[in-house]
């Protein structure tokens, strides 16, 4: 067991969600090794601290909200004590020191499925997770809970596309008709259907059950569909281990990345190697991008893959490959988060997603083609952009002040780069605009630089939409920005929020970047590249 | 002796004890989370503890460790615990948590010096940092509720509360480390 799974194990240990196999091995590790077991007690110090920690701020804010006006001396850390002290009638005042919290029985990071307790009522059946649902879904048995949470127990989706996000970290795509049962925060059976499970990197495993087998995962994104014959499983990443309920305990079979496998129901031990990739598990709002785009886009990332990271996202279409990082970081990338609910721009977002990107943060992405321009003909790139308040700002932590680029910091930036071997080409000869840290909107033509004095309100939703023009020796430029309340012009304006001068820019490009200054933080959505302004602004899908 | 003398002494007695638990009870906490883990059983068992250290309160040399003293006590309630409840959850084999009860006890002075630092430390964290954290750990609301409560997604929540934590060990460490030079 390596130190990075011993940690893997202890964080799946405290929050419930270890599996036998693991605690196994994790009682194995600790009961040999001395230094394991001394990481051990570090971290259950931390987590002991954090929670008695936790319960005397919550005592303290008890007493403040019940004294608050006639006892405002107790602003201490001690004032619980001595209201503790003064109404305690019997030492058992002190036994109750944590019976007394009105949280007794809703630990957050512990799941209780099996704590049993004479004294005590069985409680409502716990949330396991969060549901949202496509508009069109038809339901024969939604989730039971309200405000979108869901508890064990059965779920029948008749048809649309649902997504389960377990507390536990992992994260199931229903494709209807199906039927899962869910069984605890990390288990759930499959009874009819397609699921596309992720698990993603906070998870410390999944276990999908199926009538003829078990499918455990090793770090995955999986889907399996099951009808009245067969069952397939498809492995988009990582792998996972086949292991039938039948008598054979001696099959197991593990199913790779980029393998597929059919088993007869009749015959779950008996594995039948298919074509990859072959079933479409998940329904793609893509598609439906395109066709309304009728050909003109070029490219279009609108981040609608449900279930996934975004480095392996295969989300949006005219691309040669996923996102992937700019900058020197190898970790995960930024985040597809649910779009917030209302309209924009006259569409309706809800059930939709977005990209949350951070400070710091830079991402690629090649097309699946460059795209050349040959003299009179126009590219347009338009984005939905929502600037956001960075983490680390609304923490209320201070900016260090030692970056490199202080000034460019807050700097919001998306880079059409030319199609070159050269890194220095491309950073000399790209194309660019987005706002700056001083909030002016800009934009660069290949070192030619444009601006306008602007401010966008935070939070708020701007449609950017960047027009390039290639003539015979020269290329033009201009952005135009909508606010939310503006109505997006039907045809390419005469007015532009920002214009460029003529320049001599290039006229391929192979990908377009995102990038963000370290104190900025973004929300970008609907990332648009197309030879039509039809095809840029409509936001119809 | 009055009925009134008996019970000031009485008073006197629950006064002692209360103030001997209040200055332990994190590091008895911690002591049982060593061996438990799960904070509802470590909640039971803490409270346990706590009763059965009230009722042998007279058994207790004043002179002593009251930390060994509890210490003892709790690992017994441990041991009851996993005798009755083994079987409701996965749980280390009692040779395991013997083993680190031992550890655990031996280690008081670095524990009690982990503990103090968190402290320390928490207060270096921003409001909103310490919020995260307490209703994260305090419980009254699901990670996918404070989530919701902070506007965040609650993967992101996740892995800040990683990174929390992650900054809050190094901060022990270091504080640890400073201590230990210092002294």
């Amino acid at each position: 067991m390596s130190d990075e799974t011993l940690q893997q194990s202890i964080n799946a240990l405290i929050t419930g969600t270890i599996t036998e196999a693991e605690h196994r091995s994790l009682q194995n590790r600790l009961s040999e090794d001395a230094t394991a077991r001394a990481t051990f007690r570090e971290r259950m110090d931390i987590e002991a601290g954090l929670r008695t920690w936790a319960a005397d701020s919550g005592a303290y804010r008890q007493v403040l909200a019940s004294d608050s006006a006639s006892k405002k001396s107790l602003r201490t850390d001690w004032g619980w004590r001595i209201t503790l002290m003064a109404t305690a009638a019997s030492i058992l005042a002190t036994a109750l020191w944590w019976t007394q919290r009105p949280d007794r029985d809703q630990l957050s990071l512990v799941d209780q499925p099996n704590k049993t307790s004479p004294q005590q009522t069985p409680p409502a059946a716990p949330s396991l997770g969060q549901w949202i649902a496509q508009a069109d879904c038809v339901w024969q048995q939604p989730p039971s809970l309200p405000n979108g949470t869901f508890n064990a127990g059965m779920i029948k989706l008749t048809s649309g596309a649902a997504e389960l996000r377990f507390d536990s970290g992992t994260n199931v795509v229903l494709e209807g008709p199906c039927e899962l049962l869910v069984d605890t925060a990390d288990s759930a059976r499959l009874l009819a259907g397609k699921v596309y499970v992720h698990v993603t990197e906070v998870s410390n495993g999944f276990l999908l059950e199926t009538p003829e087998a078990q499918i455990i995962d090793e770090g995955t994104q999986y889907a399996v569909a099951l009808d009245s014959l067969a069952t397939e499983v498809h492995v988009f990443d990582g792998s996972v281990i086949w292991t039938p309920n039948t008598a054979d305990a001696n099959f197991e079979d593990r199913i790779a990345t980029g393998e597929a496998r059919r088993y007869l129901r009749s015959q779950p031990s008996r594995a039948n190697h298919i074509p990859f990739g072959q079933r479409q598990f998940v329904r793609r709002i893509d598609e439906q991008v395109r066709e309304a785009a009728s050909g003109a886009l070029l490219a279009y990332d609108g981040f609608e893959n449900l279930a996934g990271q975004l480095r392996r996202d295969r989300s949006g279409f005219g691309w040669s490959g996923g996102w992937e990082s700019a900058g020197f970081g190898r970790g995960p990338l930024a985040e597809v988060i649910d779009a917030p609910h209302g309209t924009v721009f006259g569409k309706d977002r809800s059930g939709r997603r977005l990209l949350s990107l951070q400070g710091g943060e830079s991402l690629r992405r090649q097309f699946e083609k460059p795209i050349e321009l040959s003299p009179g003909e126009t590219i347009f790139v338009s984005l939905l952009i929502s600037r956001q308040v960075p983490e680390v700002q609304s923490s209320g932590e201070q900016s260090t002040g030692d970056s490199d680029d202080d000034e460019q910091s807050a700097a919001i930036q998306i880079v059409l780069e030319p199609d070159s071997v050269s890194p220095r080409f491309t950073r000399r000869h790209s194309v660019s605009f987005g706002v700056r840290s001083d909030q002016r909107l800009f934009l660069n033509n290949a070192g030619t630089i444009a601006e306008t004095a602007t401010s966008l309100a935070v939070g708020e939703p701007h449609l950017f939409v960047f027009m390039y023009k290639a003539e015979a020796n020269t290329t033009t430029a201009n952005l135009r920005v909508y606010r939310a309340n503006e109505l997006v012009d039907e045809t390419q304006p005469s007015v532009w929020t920002v214009y460029g001068p003529a320049s001599s820019g290039p006229t391929k490009f192979s990908s377009i970047r995102l990038s963000l200054g370290t104190r900025a933080a973004a929300q970008i959505d609907e990332l648009r590249v197309s030879d039509s302004w039809n095809a840029a602004v409509d936001l119809t899908n | 002796m009055t009925n009134q003398n008996v019970q000031r002494d009485a008073d006197d007695d629950t006064a002692a004890f209360m103030a001997l638990l209040m200055e332990h009870r994190h590091r008895l906490y911690a002591f049982i989370a060593k061996q438990l883990v799960n904070p509802a059983d470590v909640e039971d068992v803490f409270q346990k503890t706590s009763i059965v250290l009230w009722k042998k309160m007279q058994d207790f040399d004043a002179q002593g460790s009251f930390f060994h003293w509890a210490c003892g006590i709790a690992f017994n309630e441990v041991r009851n615990f996993l005798t009755v409840q083994r079987r409701s959850r996965l749980h280390f084999d009692v040779e395991l948590v013997e083993l680190m009860a031992r550890e655990a006890a031996e280690e008081e002075s670095l524990s009690v010096s982990r503990l103090d630092a968190l402290r320390l430390c928490l207060r270096e964290l921003s409001e909103r940092q310490q919020l995260i954290l307490q209703q994260c750990y305090a419980g009254s609301e699901s990670i996918t509720e404070v989530a919701q409560q902070l506007g965040r997604e609650r993967t992101a929540l996740y892995k800040q509360l990683a990174r929390l934590r992650e900054k809050l060990l190094a901060c022990i460490r270091l504080r640890i480390a400073q201590e230990g030079s210092a002294s």
